[in-house]
């Protein structure tokens, strides 16, 4: 198992610091997760009837749109056929799929009787849209899975294995980019449920749409960063080649990004709800702060050519669309929402302590994976001439 | 099959809060204390609403009873993921404790606010837990309910049009040979029984002779958030300024 990248590097002292902050911070994450699941919602959040939903089921929200870089890139490779892109892949589908593993972890935490969490496989209420979430996010986990799995048994040295499941790459791919769209729209349509509650500037027919394409974009910046940051950490050199496929990235963040912007403006203008959002109150500068910051900024930046060509500036484009995406889904699930009066939310230390865990664990998971697989393409390299 | 609803005359209501009191009493519904209230966490499948409407000088305080609307669309069975949510044949709207995943997704979409999640195991301060109503629990195999019925934490629970009395009050008047009487039916919820001021009904919206679909049918009869297209089955009566 052990690969190149193990034997040729050795940790930094900083490098093993930050695992040991990262270990700390799963160990921590899963005891108050363990005492969660002995004691309940009641006694470790803040949750209440007028915020049922808080802190973890926005970081679901946000953690499924930056997973969404996975089917992203498998649908470029797939079916608009850009082969070029297999070079980042590997990388996307291990984000991808830690990804949605944790948003399983944080689900089933979420869930007030966790003991029965297979009841949506038991009882069908196919006119749920949670209905649908559940089963796609169960079965897109199982399809990154099936993706991911070749690079495991390549690992374990069964090449034979992961060119068997290889074979199916290209329905596995098409099942996975079917689910995900289904999904990542019926994440909007969980909030359509709720016109007399979420406030009027993210309510609208089109927010399926809104959080598809947002999954889209957000998923071409989930790409960026997960080779950049990947490389980085790992020491690996980022090849021209993969440079030009960031930068085609970033070309085509412009793209969806401007149709995002341009269906929010007319949506906002049909519904004659534009000055709302340069009124400047508490929900308009949440808005406008989550549309300049992962909408408009990284537009402009991705729209210069000397961003796409520099890592410094895809990374930090990258981290602007992430801000935005997850501010956009922290306004829709809390900020948007109107309660009582006097009804107010504030995480408890525990709900934190939770997700910092679950996000610590899924960082340390992807950095062993990463160095310890043959993810990059050095270390395929030196293990297909091992096998030779 | 009769369509079950509830007529609540806002000119006799006085907001003395006895349907809220009655309510938590006869659906054993367990006890929050300042705490947990002021987290927003007391469990009311009744509660009464007040509110002030008009500009001032001109303003006027409005109560609004509000138990669940047993609505006819409802939007908390549609969102469900398990189906613990569902609508009997005689139009209520029920949860099944037993299904439920308390996933807090009806909460969320029930635009009236009356479904609630059991933060906390249930509790009664002393004496009060020796007072558990008896009669009002799951379905028995052998008819009637069984009980005291206390939901698990981690449950979704919700007004029922005190489903255990209805059942209760058919059976008796099956075993009769008769129908049940206006007078039965507008005393069976425990809310419409306490009311001093009698200002709530309940019977048959499908039965054109019923009082409430006769109310139903007045120039007073208004719904809440009826643009919504719930199709809730309590219909409030205007109250005369």
């Amino acid at each position: 198992m052990a690969t190149t990248a193990m034997k040729t590097k050795r940790p930094s002292l900083t490098g093993l610091i930050t695992l040991g902050i990262l270990g700390s911070l799963t160990l921590l994450g899963v005891g108050t997760g363990i005492y969660r699941l002995l004691t309940g919602l009641g006694t470790t959040t803040n949750l209440s009837d007028a915020y049922p939903w808080g802190l973890w089921i926005d970081f679901d929200f946000a953690l499924i749109a930056f997973s969404g870089g996975a089917f992203t890139l498998c649908a470029l490779i797939v079916i608009f056929n850009q082969r070029r892109c297999e070079a980042v892949e590997r990388l996307v589908v291990l984000t991808g799929w830690l990804g949605y593993v944790l948003v399983l972890v944080l689900l089933l935490v979420d869930l007030g009787r966790p003991d029965r969490f297979y009841h949506f496989i038991m009882y069908f209420n196919h006119h749920s849209p949670l209905f649908e979430v559940c089963w796609c996010i169960l079965l897109y986990t199982i399809v990154l899975t099936l993706e991911f799995a070749p690079v495991v048994f390549e690992g374990l040295r069964k090449p034979k294995t992961a060119h068997a499941i290889h074979r199916f790459a290209v329905p596995i791919a098409i099942i996975g980019v079917t689910l995900s769209m289904m999904h990542q729209s019926t994440l909007g349509t969980l909030y359509l449920a709720m016109p007399t509650k979420l406030h009027t500037l993210w309510h609208s027919a089109m927010l399926p749409l809104f959080f598809l394409i947002s999954s889209v974009g957000m998923g071409l910046s989930t790409v960026v960063l997960a080779t950049l940051v990947g490389h980085r950490a790992l020491g690996h050199k980022i090849s021209g080649e993969t440079m030009s496929v960031l930068d085609s990235m970033g070309k085509a963040s412009i793209f969806v990004w401007g149709i995002y912007l341009l269906l929010k403006l007319e949506d906002l203008l049909m519904a004659g709800q534009l000055g709302e959002a340069f009124a400047f109150d508490t929900q308009s500068v949440w808005f406008l702060a989550e549309l300049v910051i992962g909408v408009l900024l990284p537009i402009i930046l991705y729209a210069q050519p000397w961003v796409r060509k520099s890592q410094g500036g895809l990374l930090g484009t990258a981290l602007l669309t992430t801000l935005g995406t997850v501010l956009n889904r922290f306004n829709t699930v809390l900020v948007g929402q109107k309660v009582v009066e006097g009804a107010s939310y504030t995480p408890h230390w525990m709900e934190i302590a939770v997700q910092v865990g679950v996000l610590a664990a899924g960082i340390l998971a992807w950095y062993l994976a990463a160095s310890f697989l043959p993810i990059f393409l050095r270390d395929r390299l030196a293990l297909q001439s091992l096998q030779e | 099959m009769p369509r079950w609803g509830m007529i609540i005359d806002l000119d006799k209501c006085t907001a003395c809060q006895a349907c809220t009191v009655a309510c938590l009493a006869e659906n054993n519904v367990p006890f929050a204390g300042p705490e947990e209230t002021s987290m927003g966490r007391a469990i009311l499948w009744h509660e009464v609403i007040g509110g002030i409407e008009g500009e001032y000088p001109d303003l006027w305080a409005t109560f609004i009873p509000r138990p669940c609307m047993h609505c006819d669309n409802p939007p908390c069975i549609k969102v469900c993921p398990v189906g613990a949510t569902y609508r009997r044949e005689d139009g209520l709207v029920m949860q099944d404790y037993d299904q439920c995943i308390g996933c807090r997704m009806c909460i969320v979409a029930c635009p009236y606010e009356v479904r609630y999640f059991n933060w906390r195991n249930p509790q009664w301060p002393e004496p009060m837990d020796q007072y558990l109503n008896p009669d009002q629990g799951p379905p028995q195999p052998t008819g009637g309910r069984g009980g005291p019925d206390v939901r698990p934490r981690g449950v979704v629970e919700k007004c029922t049009f005190c489903v255990h009395r209805l059942e209760k009050a058919e059976r008796k008047a099956q075993q009769e040979y008769r129908e049940m009487s206006e007078q039965e039916l507008t005393l069976l919820p425990a809310c419409n029984q306490t009311c001093p001021a009698s200002a709530r009904y309940f019977g048959d919206l499908d039965n054109p002779k019923s009082t409430v679909s006769r109310l139903a049918r007045g120039a007073r009869a208004f719904r809440l958030l009826e643009d919504l297209g719930t199709e809730p089955k309590v219909i409030y009566l205007k109250e005369g300024r």
